[in-house]
C-alpha cells in the first residue's frame, strides 16, 4: 500500500489529484494538513482521510506527499518533506523565485528525495501525439510556436501577490513554458513580456503577453492572461500552434468537450470528456513511489525551476520593457 | 471641391486580382460607371473593361488624361506613391489600395499631394468594411464587454502567388502587406500605439512560408497579440478575440461558414469546401467603394483617412524594425 499525505488544499487542483489518488487501489490517503482549520476539516471529510494539525503528523504516516499550498509556502513544505525523506509532487509554479526553487531542488537532491513538479499537460494525449509527430519529422524543422494558457481569474489567494508571488504571469506562464521545453528540447534564453491589469484592475497582473526566444533559435509567444470572463463556458485553455518547415499543427488540449445547456442553473458550459491529464500525472507519480526510481515522464524539480526562471525574466521584462535574459539560478 | 459628374466616372489603374475585384463591385454601384481600366498588359485591362463597356489603356497616363472623376490605384505597393501622385496631380480623387506606401515618407508625400490637389485620398483598409470586424467594434463601443484590455488577432493565408507580392521590397512583405489590416483595425479600435515587439520568419527567406508574432501596446493600456501567416494550407483564416473588464467577444472564420459542400470526385475521393457568402451589397469591397463615392459626392473626408493609413504603415515598420533588432520599437508619429 502506498501512503500519500496531502500538504495543504489551498490550490484548487488538489480536488482532482485527490480524486485520482483515491481511484487507485494501491493508494491510501493517510493524512491531510492545512493551515486553515475550516478547510482542513472540510477537505479531509471530502477526501475521506484523517486531518492533522501538524505537517509532521502527516509526514510520519506517509511514503510521499502532494503539496498544494499557496505558492509562497512550497519551499518550506518541500524542505520539511525532504528532511522526512518523502517523495514530493509539488503544485506549479514550483516556487515564486528561482532562488527558492533552486534551494528546493538542492535540498531534495541532498536528501536523496525525488521532487516532481505538477505539470499534468505533459500527460495530454494530444501533446504526446504532437511530440511523436514532431520527432518523426512530420513538420520538418520547428520554427515558431504560438501558445496560450488562458484562464478565468481564480481570485482568492491567487490575486494576493504576498501568497501567490504574482498574478496571471506567475500562474499561467509555467505550463506552456514546460511544454515548449519538452517540444523543442531547448532552453528559453530570453523573454519579452507585456503585462498589465486592465481586465480586473487589481494590484496584480491579469494580462501577460510573452515572447520566448529559445537557445535553438525558435521563437514563441505565450498568452498567460486571465482573460476568460465569468460567463465563459469553461475555465480556460491550453493551445499550441506549431509552425515547421513542412507545415502546421494546432493543438487545443481540452477541445474534447460537449456543449451543455442547463436551464435550471442558467448556464451554458463545456463538458470535457477527453483523457484526464491529471490521471496520467498521478499514475506516474505513484509508479515512481512504488519503484523508488525517478520517473522520466513527470516534470522534475529542475524542470519546475527552469519554468520559474522564465517567469522571473518575464516580470523583469514587464518592468524594463526590454527582452530579459533568463538567468539560471 | 467642385461637383463630380453624374454618373460618377471611375478609372481603375491595375488589372490584377484586386483591380478586377474593384471593377466587379464598382459595376454594381448606383450612379457610378467604370469608364476606364489601365494596365501595361493591355489584354488584362481589356478583359476587365470590355464586359463593363469601359475603355482599356496600356498606361496610367493615358487613363489619367481622360474625363474620369476618381481613380482606384490597384498596382503593386512600391508603385502606389508614383501613380497616386500622378492621379491627384491630374485632379482625380484617389482610392489607393493598402498599404498606402512602403514608407511613412512616401505616405507623407501622398498626404501632401492630396492637400495640394484638393482631392480625396482614401485608402483601401478594407477590413473596416468587413461585417464581422465592424460588428465587433460596434458591440465593443456599445459597452458589451466593458473596457477592452487584451486583444488577439490572427490572419492566415496562402503564400503569395505573384512574384511582386512575395518580394518584400515591392509589397512590404507579411507585416506591411497582410498584417497592415490588423494594425489598422487595432488603431481604429484602441487608438495610438506606443510599443511594438515582433518576431518573424521573414529574415529566414523560406521558399513558401512567412510567419510573424507581434505584441502591441496601446497608449490607453490595451495589449494586443497579432499572428500572421503566409503559406498556411487551407486558405484564408481570420480570428479575433477582444477581452474586456466585463466580457469577451470572439470570432473565428472557421466557425462562421454557412455552407459546407461535400462532393465526390470522379476518382472516388471526396472534396469538402466551406463558404460564407454575403449579399452583394454587404460585400466589404462593395461597401468600401460605396463609402468612397458617397464621401466624394458629399464633399466629406474619406472614411479611412490617409493619415490613419500612414500610422498603420508606421506600426508595420516598427514591427519590422523590432524583428530586425530584437528590441521593442515605438512607431514613428504616434506621439501621444
Amino acid at each position: 500500500m502506498i501512503r500519500i499525505g496531502l500538504l495543504s488544499a489551498a490550490h484548487l487542483h488538489i480536488d482532482s489529484y485527490a480524486a485520482q489518488l483515491r481511484s487507485l487501489p494501491q493508494v491510501a490517503l493517510t493524512g491531510l494538513w492545512d493551515d486553515d482549520a475550516e478547510r482542513r476539516t472540510r477537505k479531509a471529510a471530502e477526501y475521506g482521510c484523517p486531518a492533522f494539525e501538524s505537517v509532521e503528523a502527516v509526514l510520519d504516516r506517509c511514503d510521499a506527499v502532494v503539496i498544494c499550498s499557496e505558492n509562497v509556502h512550497h519551499p518550506t513544505l518541500t524542505a520539511q518533506a525532504a528532511r522526512a525523506g518523502r517523495t514530493i509532487l509539488c503544485e506549479k509554479p514550483l516556487a515564486t523565485t528561482p532562488e527558492n526553487a533552486r534551494t528546493m531542488v538542492d535540498l531534495c537532491a541532498e536528501a536523496g528525495v525525488s521532487l516532481y513538479t505538477a505539470f499534468p499537460c505533459r500527460f495530454s494525449a494530444a501533446f504526446q501525439q504532437l511530440i511523436k509527430m514532431v520527432r518523426h519529422g512530420d513538420l520538418g524543422e520547428i520554427l515558431a510556436v504560438r501558445g496560450t494558457n488562458h484562464g478565468q481569474c481564480p481570485f482568492g489567494w491567487f490575486v494576493d501577490p504576498a501568497l501567490s508571488g504574482g498574478g496571471a504571469v506567475m500562474d499561467h506562464t509555467v505550463h506552456v513554458t514546460d511544454l515548449l521545453r519538452v517540444l523543442l528540447g531547448s532552453e528559453c534564453a530570453s523573454v519579452f513580456c507585456e503585462a498589465d491589469s486592465g481586465l480586473l484592475h487589481g494590484d496584480f497582473d491579469d494580462t501577460g503577453f510573452l515572447t520566448l526566444n529559445f537557445e535553438n533559435g525558435v521563437f514563441a509567444t505565450l498568452d498567460a492572461s486571465w482573460s476568460r470572463p465569468k460567463t465563459f463556458p469553461t475555465w480556460g485553455d491550453v493551445t499550441l500552434g506549431v509552425v515547421g518547415t513542412k507545415g502546421f499543427i494546432e493543438l487545443d488540449m481540452f477541445r474534447q468537450q460537449t456543449m451543455v445547456y442547463d436551464d435550471r442553473r442558467g448556464t451554458a458550459t463545456y463538458g470535457g470528456w477527453g483523457s484526464d491529464i491529471d490521471a496520467g500525472l498521478i499514475r506516474a507519480f505513484i509508479e515512481s513511489v512504488e519503484t523508488g526510481v525517478p520517473h522520466s515522464e513527470i516534470a522534475s524539480g529542475t524542470d519546475g525551476l527552469r519554468a520559474v526562471e522564465v517567469v522571473a525574466a518575464a516580470y523583469r521584462s514587464a518592468d524594463t520593457h526590454r527582452p530579459e535574459a533568463v538567468l539560471r539560478a | 471641391m467642385e461637383n463630380v459628374s453624374s454618373p460618377l466616372r471611375l478609372g481603375i489603374v491595375g488589372a490584377g486580382h484586386i483591380g478586377a475585384r474593384h471593377a466587379l463591385h464598382a459595376s454594381r454601384l448606383p450612379d457610378t460607371v467604370v469608364a476606364a481600366v489601365a494596365d501595361p498588359h493591355l489584354e488584362k485591362a481589356d478583359a476587365i473593361a470590355r464586359p463593363l463597356g469601359a475603355v482599356s489603356y496600356a498606361s496610367a497616363d493615358a487613363l489619367l488624361a481622360t474625363e474620369v472623376d476618381a481613380v482606384i490605384v490597384a498596382v503593386p505597393t512600391h508603385l502606389h506613391r508614383t501613380l497616386s501622385e500622378q492621379a491627384l496631380a491630374a485632379g482625380k480623387h484617389v482610392l489607393c489600395e493598402k498599404p498606402l506606401a512602403l514608407t511613412t515618407e512616401d505616405c507623407d508625400a501622398l498626404i501632401e499631394a492630396a492637400e495640394r490637389a484638393n482631392r480625396t485620398l482614401a485608402v483601401g483598409q478594407v477590413l473596416r468594411f468587413f461585417p464581422e470586424y465592424e460588428h465587433a467594434r460596434r458591440r465593443m463601443e456599445s459597452g458589451a464587454i466593458g473596457h477592452p484590455a487584451a486583444i488577439r488577432l490572427r490572419r492566415a493565408g496562402r503564400y503569395p502567388e505573384t512574384p511582386w507580392f512575395a518580394d518584400e521590397s515591392q509589397s512590404g512583405g507579411l507585416l506591411l502587406d497582410l498584417l497592415i489590416h490588423e494594425f489598422d483595425f487595432l488603431r481604429w479600435c484602441f487608438g495610438p500605439v506606443t510599443r511594438v515587439f515582433a518576431r518573424t520568419l521573414s529574415e529566414r527567406r523560406l521558399p513558401r512560408l512567412d510567419y510573424a508574432l507581434v505584441t502591441v501596446r496601446h497608449a490607453n493600456g490595451v495589449l494586443a497579440h497579432v499572428e500572421g501567416v503566409w503559406g498556411e494550407p487551407g486558405g484564408t483564416h481570420t480570428a479575433f478575440e477582444i477581452a474586456g473588464d466585463a466580457g469577451l467577444l470572439t470570432h473565428d472564420s472557421h466557425l462562421t461558414e454557412t455552407l459546407r459542400t461535400a462532393t465526390w470526385r470522379e476518382d472516388g475521393t471526396g472534396k469538402v469546401v466551406f463558404s460564407a457568402p454575403l449579399m452583394p451589397t454587404d460585400d466589404p469591397y462593395y461597401r468600401q467603394l460605396a463609402a468612397f463615392v458617397d464621401r466624394i459626392r458629399r464633399n466629406e473626408p474619406p472614411s479611412v483617412s490617409a493619415q490613419d493609413a500612414r500610422q498603420a504603415v508606421a506600426i508595420a515598420r516598427a514591427a519590422r524594425e523590432s524583428a530586425r533588432t530584437g528590441q521593442p520599437v515605438s512607431p514613428e508619429g504616434e506621439n501621444v
